[in-house]
């Protein structure tokens, strides 16, 4: 255990969070006349999405908790976003959100109020925060876990509330996530920009079929890294904050450039893990994209 | 040991598209876009008797892109128009049925302005105190995302 890095960060949850919770409404609230004028005149609603799809290149970069002795990482990959509805039945993708592809039905639907019942065999594994949410960290055969949820998302104006639940449907964990996002966007011009405030609940279940590590897997090889091996780790739940702010700018009809900056809180439960050697209690990411939209 | 080479087999796989794709990715774009300006190139519409065959309204550049579709599009364009006549002129949008300005005694002139609206808007050349159109051209709005609906998925506001 005396060899962990250990970078924990001295800022604690709420306070970090309350510090994003105000810039991301000093950030609205600058804007504000914009916002009232585009509430004004604005004639969306909650409802299905259009049928498309969008492809381009993403660059990611950032910092967090790690398996490795660094926490920085950067990488380039093919941005695929795509949206397709048929009779309240839809499948959706959307590389920036991590959330891999959805497979859902709209059961119920009007102006301010949308719900949304979820498939999809992804558990933010691919999300910009490292929460150890690897499956084959504990078992080499894994299978993707299977998860359903239910989704319900509120358009206040320019503001969007969207809570969701998901729990695994194959028995693999039993886990669960609950998590309650609010987010608006506003125009400057043709830039448009979007901030977002949120909350994720993991269970204990969740967690530690990720990042628990049992008697058996504490004894392998696997811990030969550290002086003397480590013991057995039983992850509990976990809370993460997080905040993000972005820009979208259409270069064209047909080409959008985006760019957005990323902060999470990762809790000591995940980070405790004798799988993390580097501890950040923070995570933060920057990605940026070019994309072409058919 | 054995940790830390999961870990970078882990990093490997966000980079698994080779080097070369990027710059050729953003050659591509680049070539893209420069046709899709091509295409947009100053199109000036003249009018139909004789001497309006010869007068010329101009707008540049064009079109106006917003994200989505009902946003208000922001475009600084600049209108060039001439005639072969000397003459008092004035520059209109058809569509609001508004002057922008107006010129006394000139055969061309010059005006920027800032473009915002959620349609695309016709202009024209008229004599002043007539409202026949001499010469047109309009700034067409276009949008990336045809639908003014919202994306739901988590994360993603539009």
């Amino acid at each position: 255990m005396n060899h962990f890095k250990i970078k924990k960060s001295l800022i604690s949850y709420f306070p970090l969070a309350a510090i994003v919770f105000a810039g991301a409404s000093f950030s609205s609230a600058s804007v504000a006349n914009d916002i009232t004028q585009i509430i004004r005149s604005d004639t969306e609603q909650a409802g299905s999405t259009e049928n498309y799809l969008e492809t381009g290149l993403m660059y990611t970069a950032g910092s967090g908790p790690s398996f490795g002795d660094d926490g920085n990482w950067s990488g380039t990959k093919l941005l695929i976003n795509f949206s397709y509805n048929w009779n309240d039945l839809f499948v959706e993708n959307y590389s920036e959100s991590g959330t891999g592809i959805v497979f859902g039905y709209n059961a119920f639907n009007n102006d301010n109020w949308s719900l949304d019942l979820t498939v999809t065999t992804d558990w933010w594994q691919k999300n910009f925060d490292n929460k150890g949410r690897y499956p084959a960290l504990n078992n080499e055969k894994y299978s993707d876990p299977l998860t359903v949820g239910v989704r319900l998302t509120s358009y206040l104006g320019n503001n969007v509330v969207q809570f969701s639940v998901n729990q695994d449907a194959t028995g693999d964990h039993n886990g669960t996530t609950i998590s309650a996002l609010i987010g608006r966007n506003w125009q400057v011009r043709n830039w448009n920009f979007h901030g977002i405030v949120g909350v994720e609940y993991a269970s204990v279940k969740l967690n530690d079929y990720y990042i628990g590590v049992s008697d058996a897997r504490a004894a392998s090889p696997r811990f030969d890294f550290i002086e003397g091996g480590t013991s057995a780790y039983e992850a509990g739940d976990s809370v993460s904050f997080s905040t993000e702010l972005g820009v979208t700018y259409p270069i064209t009809q047909d080409w959008v450039f985006r760019a957005t900056g990323r902060v999470a809180t990762i809790s000591d439960e995940i980070t405790d893990s004798p799988y993390y050697v580097t501890k950040d209690s923070v995570a933060t990411s920057f990605r940026t994209s070019l994309s072409y939209v058919f | 040991m054995t940790l830390i080479q999961e870990n970078k087999k882990t990093r490997v796989t966000t980079n698994k598209i080779p080097r070369l794709a990027i710059p050729i990715f953003f050659l591509v774009v680049c070539w893209f876009i420069s046709v899709s300006v091509k295409a947009e190139t100053v199109q000036s519409i003249k009018a139909p008797s004789n001497l309006r065959q010869l007068a010329q309204l101009k707008v540049t550049p064009k079109p106006c892109v917003a994200l989505r579709k009902g946003q208000k599009c922001y475009l600084e364009v600049t209108f060039s128009w001439q005639h072969p006549k000397v003459n008092n002129y004035c520059l209109v949008n058809t569509t609001i049925n508004k002057t922008i300005r107006c010129w006394k005694q000139q055969a061309k002139g010059e005006f920027s302005f800032d473009f915002q609206s959620k349609l695309s808007n016709n202009f024209a050349l008229r004599n002043q105190e007539s409202t026949t159109d001499i010469a047109q051209a309009t700034i067409p709005v276009a949008w990336v995302y045809k639908s003014s609906k919202r994306a739901k998925s988590t994360w993603r506001l539009f």
